[in-house]
């Protein structure tokens, strides 16, 4: 006797049983009953597959079994298929092809129910193909009899277009229509699917604009209220006229509507489309506490939403609800304090910024705000940087601030972090010398700084190394021993570390200019070079220890000239030396040889590559000849069309060759033989020295 | 729009999932395994709404079973939740007091009622008595055939 669904579900619940054991057992059973001509049998086994589906079992491969169960004349065995294929169906799936005439004959059919539970289904599971077929009968059934078909296929619109948005043209004023249905599922529907396609686009849908507004007038279903002052923020992006029209309404429901639902989707409607009325914005304000002196968290939550759009009006509204703000930070709720966290980030000013990142900062390091770290530091971070730094008055603050949040050690944000630390380094004269220092505290317990990039760590001993010449005596040696220190090596960071290490100590050096530095930076360069395993650090680390032995003291001097930063336009000025010009010729061997005769021979023509060799016009006219007969020959090279090509005519030379050869097979031997030696492959010499000696 | 809806029991077991937006298999999984570590367990004096990737994520608990539904941004929050109390409702006149278990033995009929309820991820009927009336003709027409098989067995 094989089980019925019911009794998979009984055999789940049970306690004892081991739970993998029966799964398993039904899925065997399954894979044999679904196979069975009969249909009873059949669908029993589709519905406990079902249920193993919501346990996680894959459901795809009795795709065609599915469709059988659909296609029964049973209401019930076609209900049950249904619902299996809205489950398992996806727009991609390979059965839709089977299953479209399946959905033509039932959106034709005259059983008002079978068609009603296919819509259902066809809604979740259409595709650009089936809309294509199927988009006809949808819109004969926009006239059925009967409202409830009519009402579902005015939302299966929907997913139509989205499918196939070239079917819209042709069906969307028989949509249309359908808002003047007397039946209010209808007009539902069909306002629903406008309101989407208004948002992909307004103008299109514009048109309808008069018998919306006159459902707007007269229609008491909040759903509806809703969708329609979404619809009508979007068409207003598109005729501004309607501005003055849709304000009566909106006044009115704004002051008649109870729903919460209602008053809060006007609110945001006004907020957006009647920033300027001042008469709006008082009424507004009067609704606000409603909101946010709220017992319901919901309405707290949307209270603080409205207050991010009013504020973004008009930033004067900040300093009344600073309180509010405040509070909804310290809330239990996640969601109101990520609310809260926006609000900051509009309402600070460079008065209240310290006071702002202090508390940011405190709020991080709080256990029951480990869900929202990361936007927290983000806040600081963006705060700080806020259009080139507007809202920081002391810098130095700024940077400890940001040495501090290094030490949060959050992997997302270093990448930011540390650009944000050179930057402000570089740009503000002022803060370097600080800067250097509290680098060099930091970079004290550099164990504790590693991470998957050393973005930070990275920033931090560039700057030491770079303004190392505010350093006094005693720093200096700090610096020096710092990034002399063995245990570097030891520590396995990333290269980027290991490559500013080996910058750093030219650097330091450099500014130092002190023989015992200089034996120190040698030391630690010759150490590197060998003992970190990056090639390109160890390649750096030989660079700089080339220069700083082999070199002239005197010719260093010109490192010594501190590079300033220069506007990326800036280099357009600077003209690229005659060697870097346009027809420097890398390897001649790729454009000619000399054969033994002391005669050039030229490859490819080119006109710029004659530039550099010293010709006579008459040598160059020659040359070019030469050149254009060897190409005519050549079988690799392909001759430049003269001409466009018709599309779809086979040229008629191919055609002929073709009649040619199957004529006389020898032509293709004698081809062959005519041929000329394939030309030289060309030879790269990397070795050989860029300029010559 | 609403992208899905989520059944989930205290236990973190799935009792009826419903999508209107596509979404692979594996992504499915991924979803309800997020879903379920953001919303059960969440103090029910909290808000309602939660934000989940680009999506915002209505959930309310009713008895045992903690009620999903995934929304656009865009949405109304709160006519979301109206959206799910009336799923509720509709689920109580129907089963008549309903429990978790009455949608654990009888989810087709949950699934049949959310399809009156809600298609291609909008509210499309707003009557109580009119989803039930529909669902009542379904239900009549299966009665019958089943006592048209019985009697043909006999």
């Amino acid at each position: 006797m094989s089980k019925s669904a019911t009794d998979v579900i009984k055999g789940l619940r049970k306690g004892k049983i081991d739970r993998t054991a029966f799964l398993t057992t039904v899925y065997s059973e399954i894979r044999e009953e679904v196979k069975s001509s009969d249909l009873v049998i059949k669908t029993n086994a589709i519905r406990k597959l079902f249920i193993l589906a919501l346990e996680g079992y894959d459901m795809e491969w009795a795709s065609f079994h599915i469709l059988e169960v659909m296609s029964s004349d049973k209401f019930s065995q076609k209900h049950s298929g249904l619902l299996a294929a809205s489950q398992c169906f996806k727009p991609n799936s390979d059965i839709l092809f089977l299953a479209t005439n399946f959905f033509r004959r039932e959106l034709v059919g005259n059983n008002t129910i079978d068609t009603c539970i296919s819509i259902n289904t066809l809604s979740c599971i259409v595709n650009a193909d089936m809309s294509k077929e199927l988009l006809n009968d949808c819109v004969t059934l926009l006239n059925a009899s009967k409202p409830i078909l009519r009402k579902k296929v005015c939302i299966l619109f929907y997913k139509l277009f989205l499918q196939y948005p070239d079917g819209l043209i042709a069906c969307f004023e028989r949509l249309a229509e359908k808002l003047r249905d007397e039946s209010p599922g209808v007009v539902m529907g069909t306002v629903n699917t406008i309101y989407e396609l208004s948002r992909i686009n307004p103008s299109f849908v514009l048109f309808t604009a008069q018998a919306l507004y006159e459902i707007l007038n007269t229609t008491t279903n909040n759903f509806v209220i809703i969708k329609l002052i979404k619809l009508f923020i979007e068409l207003v992006k598109v005729e501004p006229r309607l501005l003055k029209k849709i304000s009566i309404p909106f006044t009115r429901i704004l002051t008649s509507n109870p729903a919460k639902s209602v008053e809060f989707e006007v609110i945001m409607a006004i907020c957006v489309l009647f920033h300027d009325s001042d008469d709006m914005l008082r009424i507004i304000l009067q609704k606000l506490p409603g909101f946010l002196d709220s017992h319901d968290p919901n309405l707290k939550y949307l209270g603080l939403v409205i207050l991010h759009k009013l504020i973004q009006i008009n930033i004067e509204y900040a300093e009344e609800y600073k309180i509010f703000i405040m509070e909804a930070l310290q809330s239990k709720d996640v969601t109101i304090r990520l609310r809260a966290l926006e609000l900051i980030k509009i309402t600070t000013t460079s008065k209240s910024l310290v006071e702002t990142i202090k508390n940011l900062l405190i709020e991080v390091e709080k256990p029951t705000n480990a869900g929202i770290k990361e936007e927290l530091i983000s806040s600081c971070l963006y705060l700080l940087s806020f259009n080139q730094y507007e809202l920081v008055e002391d810098f130095k603050w700024m940077f400890e601030v940001l040495l501090q949040i290094v030490n949060f050690k959050t992997e997302i944000h270093e990448a930011q972090l540390s650009s944000i630390m050179l930057d402000v380094v570089l740009r503000v004269e002022e803060l370097r010398e600080d800067a250097c220092e509290l680098s060099l505290n930091t970079l004290e317990i550099f164990d504790t700084l590693k991470s998957e990039k050393c973005e930070a760590l990275t920033a931090l001993i560039f700057i030491i190394g770079e303004f190392s010449s505010y350093f006094n005596e005693e720093n200096l040696g700090r610096a020096l021993s710092l990034v002399t220190k063995p245990r570097w090596e030891l520590l396995n960071f990333h290269e980027s570390v290991y490559n500013a290490l080996s910058s750093c100590v030219f650097k330091i050096f450099i500014r130092a200019k002190e023989d015992r530095i200089f034996d120190a930076c040698v030391k630690k360069l010759q150490e590197n070079s060998v003992q970190i395993e990056h090639m390109e650090s160890q390649e750096r680390s030989l660079l700089y220890l080339n220069i700083l032995t082999t070199a002239d003291k005197e010719k260093l001097n010109f490192v010594l000239k501190p590079f300033l930063p220069i506007h990326p336009s800036a280099q357009n000025f600077i003209f690229p030396p005659d060697a870097l010009q346009q027809n420097f010729i890398v390897n001649d061997d790729e454009l000619f040889t000399t054969k033994s005769d002391g005669t050039i021979e030229y490859y490819y023509y080119r006109e710029e590559d004659f530039g550099d060799i010293p010709m006579t016009d008459q040598e160059k006219k020659v040359a070019k000849q030469n050149i254009k007969d060897k190409q005519m020959q050549d079988p690799y090279y392909i001759k430049p069309k003269k001409g466009k090509k018709k599309k779809g005519k086979k040229s008629k030379k191919l055609e002929e060759k073709v009649e040619e050869i199957k004529e006389n097979p020898d032509i293709i031997k004698d081809e062959e033989a005519k041929k000329p030696p394939s030309p030289k492959k060309y030879s790269v010499n990397r070795a050989e020295p860029l300029i010559p000696t | 729009m609403i992208h899905f809806i989520l059944l989930i029991s205290r236990h973190g077991k799935i009792r009826c999932s419903k999508y209107f937006s596509t979404y692979s298999n594996k992504e499915r999984e991924k979803l309800q395994k997020e879903i379920k570590g953001l919303t059960i367990g969440r103090n029910s004096k909290l808000c309602n709404f939660l934000e989940y990737k680009e999506m915002i994520l209505v959930a309310k608990r009713y008895a045992s079973l903690y009620f999903v539904l995934g929304q656009d941004k865009e949405e109304n929050e709160l006519i979301s939740l109206e959206v799910l109390q009336f799923f509720v409702e509709i689920l109580d006149k129907y089963f008549k007091n309903v429990c978790e278990l009455d949608i654990i033995f009888n989810f087709h009929k949950a699934y049949y009622l959310l399809d009156e309820m809600l298609v291609a991820g909008h509210i499309i009927e707003t009557s109580k008595k009119q989803i039930l009336r529909v669902i009542a003709n379904q239900d009549e027409i299966m009665e019958d055939a089943l006592v048209e098989t019985e009697t043909r067995s006999s």
